[in-house]
């Protein structure tokens, strides 16, 4: 990261929401830019080359998934979509359209202002994949293919290892089943029929977890996908 | 082909033989007579009895008639050649008597079988009514449409004997199959006959002037000037469909169309008292958030011109305290509203709900967190099953339907020291999740109106719980399960809840 603050571009058409967002960012730290719809928004990502985009889903021109599906195709700049949509169908949605988190409203501003630091962080460090991860007692070896909780090594299967070591790879990143099935079961695999990552996802919570009713370190987005917990 | 030969042979060969039956019987009459007698008096009544014997054992007239010419040749033969010499009477007197004797037996011969014909007849018609009484009974016994046009088939082959197939109106003005009998029978396109009729309203195919070249006889199921179907029969083109038939098929598919007549009115009426179950829950609704809804708003407006006084005097802690409390307010009224938005998601209908399949653990993890989140003093302890269980469900909305009830427990509860158990079982073809306080308990009178809208738990005057019950329970309905909430052992009120692990929705 520059030392200069990082740019935000929200794209938020509700004025209350927007001053709240605006508020909370400044204090936090960031150089705040804001639009209110997707055209001014087309033209605020291409004009300002804005660090991070907060999006919301509503708005008045267009979808905020259309925005996103387009932005995708040309650029990697993080996103967070901020919607009040607050089934898993829209997480989903949005997860699999390439955002990289997802906030439901009402939102806490520390909660906000911790994931924009994981996104920004993360997105400065995929240029340069680590060979180990850990978070608590958690430890992921990469280059050996080794997962210790506590120091002690865990006899992870093939599938499980690769499951694991896939989100752990995106601490912070909320994983679809859809993607996470792809991932590890291949192109061919029936994306539609998650039970067996569920089943392997129990199984390795029962190998890593102390209590795997309250998961530390994979940590479930009920209906949604699974997410790495980030480092403290 | 080869049937029909060997049964109009058979017939032959029975009616020959009657005929040789006739020439020996005559004989045997006429040496009965002459031995036991002594005399051809009696041998006359003896003969009217062989004649009366021949012309009911024939079944043709024609061969009734053969049947007494040869009667009468072979006994004038041998009164001419035996008895010429020794009768009395003269022979041209006994052949008259042989031969009115023939005709009276022909005549009742003729009577015998044209009622016995008659007879057949009744009895084949009677037998075709007694059976569509029996269908007909079993018409209003079926619960589903399906069920029903299954029975239409199976009593309409059993009727008319031949393979039939239902059509029946589809939601695009066309038509589509049904079902038939046998199952997947196999047809040639009959798209172009079944529309006709479906159109016209009238019959065609086999035996009639619209498509008669095609082996499917089309009627159609009618009832109150509407055609409700068309039923077609496969017709055996060898012996065709027979006038009798044809009228019974018409009979039973006026019952039929009557039938499915019922099914459309009971849907109709279904709809309508749906309609008006709706509308009775929607005005509860509102009464009863209304009341849910003005208390918090109150609360905030007051807080808020309270902070924005300029010459009221407030301390730093004050004011913390009440935008603590604008918060708090705020924040249940977001869950009432929540709520209520997932009413409108369960309360239309079934396929609203976005089912998948999902682990009790992290379902129930899912909650723990929620709940820990929510109420940190409370101690929240679960009990889940061993082994891996998955359930269809709509997370979104189990979860919240679990935390409406945690919440109840920990408000009702707060002076037992906020124990609340969370306990997930497998109980066969369904899991139950249960969540239990230990604090006083539902009051006898609020155990009846638990999950009604409008209900209050007794001494509650601020937040009713009878929103987010019947809210649960409308949504574990949408599930196909039941919720039920009673007193436990020894006190603190349990609410148990079941999912089915077969998901009914899925074809």
């Amino acid at each position: 990261m520059s030392h200069s603050k990082p740019t935000v571009l929200i794209v938020e058409d509700e004025g209350y929401i927007r001053r709240v967002l605006e508020a909370v960012l400044h204090a936090g730290g960031y150089r705040v830019l804001s639009v209110q719809n997707g055209a001014a928004a087309r033209a605020g990502i291409s004009a300002y080359m804005p660090d991070l985009l907060l999006l919301d889903l509503g708005l008045p021109d267009m979808d905020g998934i259309a925005l996103l599906k387009e932005l995708r195709g040309w650029s990697r700049l993080p996103v967070i979509v901020v919607s009040a949509r607050s089934t898993e169908r829209d997480k989903i949605l949005a997860l699999d359209c390439g955002a990289d988190d997802y906030i439901t409203k009402p939102f806490s501003s520390p909660e906000l202002l911790a994931r924009m630091r994981a996104v920004l962080r993360r997105n400065a460090a995929a240029a340069s994949p680590e060979d180990v991860y850990c978070v608590g007692d958690f430890k992921i070896d990469f280059v050996k293919r080794i997962v210790t909780v506590g120091g002690e090594p865990v006899r992870l299967t093939q599938v499980e290892y690769r499951i694991v070591e896939l989100i752990a790879r995106q601490p912070g990143n909320v994983l679809t089943y859809r993607q996470i099935i792809h991932h590890v079961w291949g192109p061919y695999a029936d994306v539609d029929n998650n039970r067996i990552l569920r089943v392997n996802m129990s199984n390795i919570r029962r190998k890593i977890e102390r209590d795997s009713m309250s998961p530390q370190y994979i940590l479930t987005e009920i209906g949604v996908g699974y997410r790495m917990a980030e480092k403290a | 082909m080869r049937r029909g030969g060997y049964r109009r042979f058979s017939a032959l060969a029975k009616n020959i033989r009657g005929v040789l039956l006739a020439a020996l019987l005559s004989v045997l009459a006429f040496l009965f007579a002459q031995t036991v007698f002594q005399s051809f008096y009696y041998a006359i009544p003896t003969l009217a009895l062989v004649a009366l014997v021949l012309a009911i054992s024939a079944s043709g007239a024609v061969w009734r008639v053969l049947c007494a010419c040869v009667t009468v040749g072979v006994s004038s033969l041998l009164e001419f050649t035996v008895n010429a010499q020794t009768t009395p009477l003269s022979p041209l007197f006994s052949i008259y008597a042989a031969c009115i004797l023939s005709i009276s037996a022909l005549v009742v011969g003729g009577l015998y079988w044209r009622i016995r014909a008659q007879r057949d007849l009744y009895g084949a018609q009677n037998a075709r009514e007694r059976s569509i009484s029996a269908f007909c009974t079993e018409f209003l016994r079926v619960t589903t449409p399906e069920a029903l046009h299954a029975l239409a088939l199976r009593s309409l082959y059993s009727v008319a004997g031949c393979s039939c197939v239902l059509f029946l109106p589809d939601a695009a003005d066309g038509f589509r199959r049904a079902g038939s009998y046998p199952q997947g029978l196999l047809l040639y396109p009959v798209e172009a006959l079944v529309a006709h009729c479906f159109r016209t309203g009238g019959e065609g195919g086999y035996g009639t002037e619209a498509y008669a070249g095609s082996a499917l006889r089309c009627f159609p199921i009618r009832a109150d000037e509407r055609t409700l179907g068309v039923a077609g029969l496969l017709v055996d083109t060898r012996q065709g469909l027979g006038a009798a038939q044809t009228e019974t098929v018409r009979v039973l598919l006026f019952h039929i169309g009557a039938a499915l007549e019922r099914f459309a009115l009971m849907r109709q009426e279904q709809s309508v008292r749906m309609e008006k179950e709706l509308e009775q829950m929607r005005s509860d609704f509102l009464r009863s958030i209304s009341h849910d809804l003005r208390t918090p708003l109150t609360g905030i407006i007051s807080a808020c011109s309270a902070l924005n006084q300029p010459d009221v005097p407030l301390d730093e802690r004050a004011r913390r305290e009440l935008i603590q409390s604008v918060g708090e307010e705020a924040s249940w009224l977001l869950r009432v509203v929540e709520n209520l938005l997932s009413v409108t998601r369960v309360g239309a209908s079934a396929p609203r709900l976005h089912k998948s399949c999902e682990p009790v653990e992290e379902v129930l993890g899912e909650v723990l967190e929620k709940a820990r989140g929510r109420f940190p003093d409370a101690h929240i302890h679960v009990t889940a099953p061993a082994e891996f269980l998955m359930v269809p469900m709509d997370p979104m909305l189990i979860v919240q339907v679990l935390m409406n009830l945690i919440e109840n427990a920990v408000k009702y509860a707060s002076d037992a020291q906020g124990r609340v158990d969370i306990i997930a079982e497998d109980a066969g073809d369904c899991v139950s999740f249960t969540v239990r306080d230990y604090g006083p308990g539902l009051g006898q009178e609020d155990l009846a109106t638990l999950f009604e809208p409008s209900a209050r738990r007794s001494g509650d005057s601020t937040h009713g719980m009878g929103l987010g019950l019947s809210i649960c329970r409308s949504i574990i309905r949408a599930h196909g399960g039941q919720i039920r909430g009673y007193n436990g052992e020894p006190c603190g009120a349990v609410f148990t809840l079941t999912l089915p692990k077969e998901d009914s929705d899925e074809p």
